[in-house]
């Protein structure tokens, strides 16, 4: 059965998707900084064994990734007003894809903490770096690059995720889309569009991601080898 | 649940592979499309759309019972003959019908253009009215206040094209998956007011001890829907013999006896029309 494709009564709601659009990405960067402050926090928490709150951490990671997105966006936005805390739907996504974002990444945090050898710390102890600064640099940014692959992956699977919180009426690009398709009744068209603009958005974070990844990593390797390195091309470009 | 403008495409979808995959197997004596058919068969199959209550309960035994399942009981005893109950709903309504597991329908169904064209639709036999349902201290006389506020609806059904139609300065559409959800929204306090359906609110506000808080205004209607039965395109003589019942039924009050039995007030929106 041939179907004919017709885009103009999708494409005449552009302005409609181009507000969906510009809403999952506040959307998304703001659930991602968030998130990732949640997750880096837990992450340090928990390596470096503080009493209690380690095991708070600990119930926060294991609930939040246990439990589906949509359930978590259900209880916060439905469930919350019993409680007398009324977030708007808005609100009540940011807040559950950034604990959901939290869980997931404290957990990658996590594994690049643990790839750090213990001798590494001891060495920058014994330089005579302090421990926040053995902290900072000695740890954090090399288990940071370690991970950095998989952390962007988890970023890109939370804005896509962004697109459950329509369930909840919170206005992002599926919201947008769902509504303009109940509309035109071209549902094929609608979803092609959205696909796209999802590439679209998706691709433009992961530049942001690279940009930052290179700010973050610019000092990629000790000055001794720096020397030796540049001592090496010369004699190679000989 | 009432997704009428979205089940019209799959409707008709189904109904014409349906059509063509059980054109072959339909013999003229396979489905009763007359009284005579039916009255030899001994037996009546009728559809009947269950999954939304008040207007149908699920009894201990798992058995459907309700407004409808009365009905067609009164089918079956009017034609003299034993009844079968086939509960369907809104997705395999038309497909129950087209391929000729049963009879007819009496299935809250709207005779919309485009049905009419699959199958006979009969004079309406009921209807419900959609309303708001707001907190009992919101004042809702006419649609204007609702300027700047929150209404929550189905996404996609007859109720959201109504309350979005209606270019109320500052009224904002939510749109929630379904029925229960955009209730939901409201109870929880996320939305001023939702769209519904008066009966099922009413059951829903009652169920759940809800009668303090929320309410159906009524004085600003949305819209009332008639339904219909529906027969098969070649069912001419059953097709005619169901709008003599319904029409009996009306005027000997047993519809709005019935009506009253179940969902607890007469038929709404006054005498019934008539094709």
């Amino acid at each position: 059965m041939a179907y004919e494709m017709n885009f103009a009564p999708v494409l005449a709601r552009a302005p409609e998707l181009i507000d969906g659009a510009i809403a999952t990405i506040e959307l998304s960067a703001k659930s991602i900084c968030i998130g990732l402050i949640i997750g880096l926090g837990v992450a340090l928490i928990r390596f470096n064994r503080v009493p209690i709150l380690k095991n708070i951490a600990a119930f926060y990671v294991e609930t939040f990734r246990n439990t589906p997105l949509l359930v978590q966006l259900f209880l916060l936005f439905f469930g919350l007003p019993f409680l007398g805390v009324r977030l708007t739907a808005t609100e009540s996504a940011i807040v559950a894809v950034s604990l959901n974002l939290g869980a997931y990444s404290a957990e990658i945090f996590r594994a690049g903490l643990d790839a750090i050898p213990k001798t590494q710390i001891e060495a920058g102890l014994a330089l005579g770096l302090s421990r926040l600064q053995t902290m900072r640099y000695v740890v954090i940014l090399p288990a940071l690059k370690v991970i950095y692959p998989s952390l962007t992956g988890q970023l890109t699977l939370t804005l896509l995720g962004t697109s459950i919180t329509s369930a909840i009426s919170a206005t992002e690009l599926t919201l947008a889309g769902a509504k303009i398709e109940s509309q035109t009744f071209r549902s094929l068209e609608t979803y092609i569009v959205l696909a796209v603009m999802y590439i679209a958005i998706t691709f433009t974070f992961r530049a942001v991601y690279t940009l930052v990844g290179k700010w973050l990593f610019r000092r990629k390797v000790p000055k001794a080898s720096i020397v030796a390195a540049t001592i090496m091309d010369e004699e190679t470009s000989q | 649940m009432f997704k009428f403008s979205s089940f019209g495409k799959v409707g008709a979808l189904a109904g014409a592979a349906l059509i063509a995959g059980t054109a072959l197997m339909m013999s003229a004596s396979a489905n009763a499309q007359t009284i005579a058919d039916i009255e030899a068969k001994q037996k009546v199959t009728i559809g009947v759309l269950t999954g939304i209550p008040p207007y149908d309960v699920t009894d201990s035994s798992g058995k459907t019972d309700g407004f409808l399942v009365d009905i067609a009981r009164d089918i079956a005893a009017d034609i003299g003959v034993d009844l079968e109950v086939v509960p369907v709903n809104n997705a395999s309504r038309a497909a129950s019908l087209e391929s000729g597991r049963v009879d007819l329908l009496v299935a809250h169904m709207t005779a919309t253009p485009e049905r009419a064209k699959i199958f006979r639709m009969t004079n309406p036999y009921g209807a419900y009215e959609m309303r708001f349902i707001a907190p009992v201290g919101m004042e809702l006389k006419k649609l204007d206040d609702l300027a700047g506020k929150r209404v929550s609806v189905p996404k996609g059904s007859t109720q959201d094209a109504a309350v979005s139609g209606y270019g109320i300065d500052g009224l904002e559409v939510v749109r929630f998956d379904d029925d229960a959800l955009a209730m939901q929204a409201l109870i929880s306090g996320q939305v001023d007011a939702t769209a519904a359906v008066a009966a099922v609110a009413n059951d829903v506000i009652a169920k759940r001890g809800l009668a303090e808080k929320f309410e159906v205004k009524s004085e600003v209607p949305i819209f009332t829907l008639y339904w219909s039965m529906a027969v098969r395109k070649d069912a001419q003589e059953l097709h005619q013999w169901l709008n003599n019942f319904i029409y009996y039924e009306e005027i000997t009050g047993r519809l709005d006896e019935l009506h009253n039995k179940w969902i607890g007030s007469p038929i709404p929106g006054g005498k019934l029309p008539t094709f």
